[in-house]
């Protein structure tokens, strides 16, 4: 079987649009607590929460040479312990899935607003700048801690190639 | 139709700085452009077009109003620099005479960029303004970055202090930080001094050059900051003869 590439969260704008990117090149596997109305056939797409041990399933069922873990909640109507959980959790036994199973390459996508907009800023802020975001907005202190996971993830894995990706704000056409 | 006003003003203000400047330097000030992005500001909000708009009513002060003598600016060396001045008043109306001074007398022009207070930035508008006209918030990092880049980059080590002092002490040097020292040590930077008030008399002192350890004892360096902020009138104390009296901007 050829070894497949999972992304979670795939049913959201950057998620379809990375599966119109891989789709014919990649076997993709798709996480989703949402439905992905239109996908290709021969996509799977698991609807499932991230915490769940289905998830397990996927990983034993076949090679998996990447992660692409994009599964971060942005829900403000949902209730702050359950958004924290999801998010911290989830991103938890992924890392965990791709530690046991040796997934050569993992990719968490983070986001530049994790530093956090100050007055006091430098006008480039590098990435070992401190993640200070919360301080303004605690809505924000799911995807630090995210952000901060992938990081341990990056030091305590170094077999897996890990990459965090904080993007500015994305903007296009098909998002 | 406030894109139009704006434009229109911003043409009125640019011809009044032609008209200023004269014919000479209205050419050489075209030769001031730097690395623009396509929003036509340089990647600390710099815009030489905004610049040599909004400078008019302050090129106006400096010719008409204050009427600035400049001397020792041929002290500023080509490339990276450090200008320590002190500035009293919250408006930083001498710091711009200085900025002026720098595109106008400077051959060639140089832009000046100033390290600004870090609230600076809540200002709405304000702030926008302030780094089209080339200050910047006064970080380390930004610092470094832009003597790196081979700027003219003024600076106030007085700090708030210097800004908060009481009108009697206007004319007192309050105690400078270290930090533009650690930076010109750094970054091997040359300081020239350059002190205010100094109204009517603008003296640009010869550059400093330090060398050291930038990460020397605050001890060590203090007697290096201390040999800056001698050059600068103002920091020994009040003259026996009354803090109004203006002090000159050259010492003899």
């Amino acid at each position: 079987m050829k070894p497949g590439v999972v992304i979670t969260g795939i049913s959201g704008n950057l998620g379809r649009a990375l599966t119109r990117l891989l789709h014919g090149r990649e076997r993709i596997i798709g996480v989703d607590r949402r439905p992905f109305p239109g996908r290709p056939p021969d996509v799977e797409v698991h609807q499932l929460d991230l915490r769940k041990n289905k998830l397990e399933d996927l990983f034993r069922r076949g090679p998996i040479k990447a992660v692409i873990h994009m599964g971060i909640l942005h829900e403000p109507r949902m209730s702050a312990a359950e958004h924290h959980a999801c998010n911290v959790l989830g991103t938890t036994r992924v890392l965990e899935h791709c530690a046991r199973r040796g997934v050569e390459k993992v990719v968490v996508l983070s986001s530049a607003n994790v530093y956090g907009p100050s007055p006091d800023n430098s006008h480039f802020i590098t990435e070992d700048a401190p993640l200070m975001a919360a301080s303004r907005f605690a809505g924000v202190r799911d995807l630090i801690e995210v952000d901060m996971l992938a990081n341990a993830f990056f030091w305590r894995h170094p077999s897996n190639q890990t990459v965090v990706l904080r993007p500015f704000h994305i903007v296009g056409p098909t998002i | 139709m406030a894109g139009a006003l704006e434009d229109a003003v911003k043409a009125g203000l640019r011809g009044w700085t032609g008209r200023l400047a004269g014919e000479g330097l209205e050419e050489r000030l075209r030769h001031l452009s730097r690395p623009e992005n396509e929003y036509g500001v340089d990647p600390f909000g710099f815009s030489l077009d905004y610049t040599l708009s909004a400078v008019a009513p302050l090129l106006w002060m400096y010719r008409h109003y204050h009427r600035v003598k400049v001397t020792g600016i041929q002290h500023v060396p080509a490339g990276r620099v450090l200008l320590v001045s002190n500035h009293s008043g919250q408006l930083p109306v001498d710091g711009a005479m200085i900025g002026v001074a720098m595109l106008v007398e400077a051959d060639p022009p140089r832009a000046t960029r100033s390290m600004v207070e870090k609230w600076v930035p809540t200002l709405p508008w304000v702030f926008t303004f302030m780094a089209r006209v080339g200050q910047v918030v006064g970080t380390p990092d930004n610092c470094k970055r832009l003597l790196r880049a081979g700027e003219a980059v003024l600076v106030f080590p007085e700090g708030a202090r210097g800004l908060a002092k009481p009108y009697a002490q206007r004319y007192l040097l309050q105690p400078f930080g270290l930090g533009f020292l650690r930076l010109a040590l750094e970054t091997d930077t040359p300081v020239v001094p350059v002190p205010l008030p100094s109204r009517d008399h603008l003296h640009f002192g010869e550059p400093l050059r330090f060398s050291g350890r930038p990460d020397d004892d605050d001890g060590v360096l203090e007697q290096e900051v201390e040999q800056v902020r001698a050059s600068i009138p103002g920091a020994a104390g009040p003259r026996p003869d009354g803090a109004h009296e203006r002090v000159p901007a050259t010492r003899a």
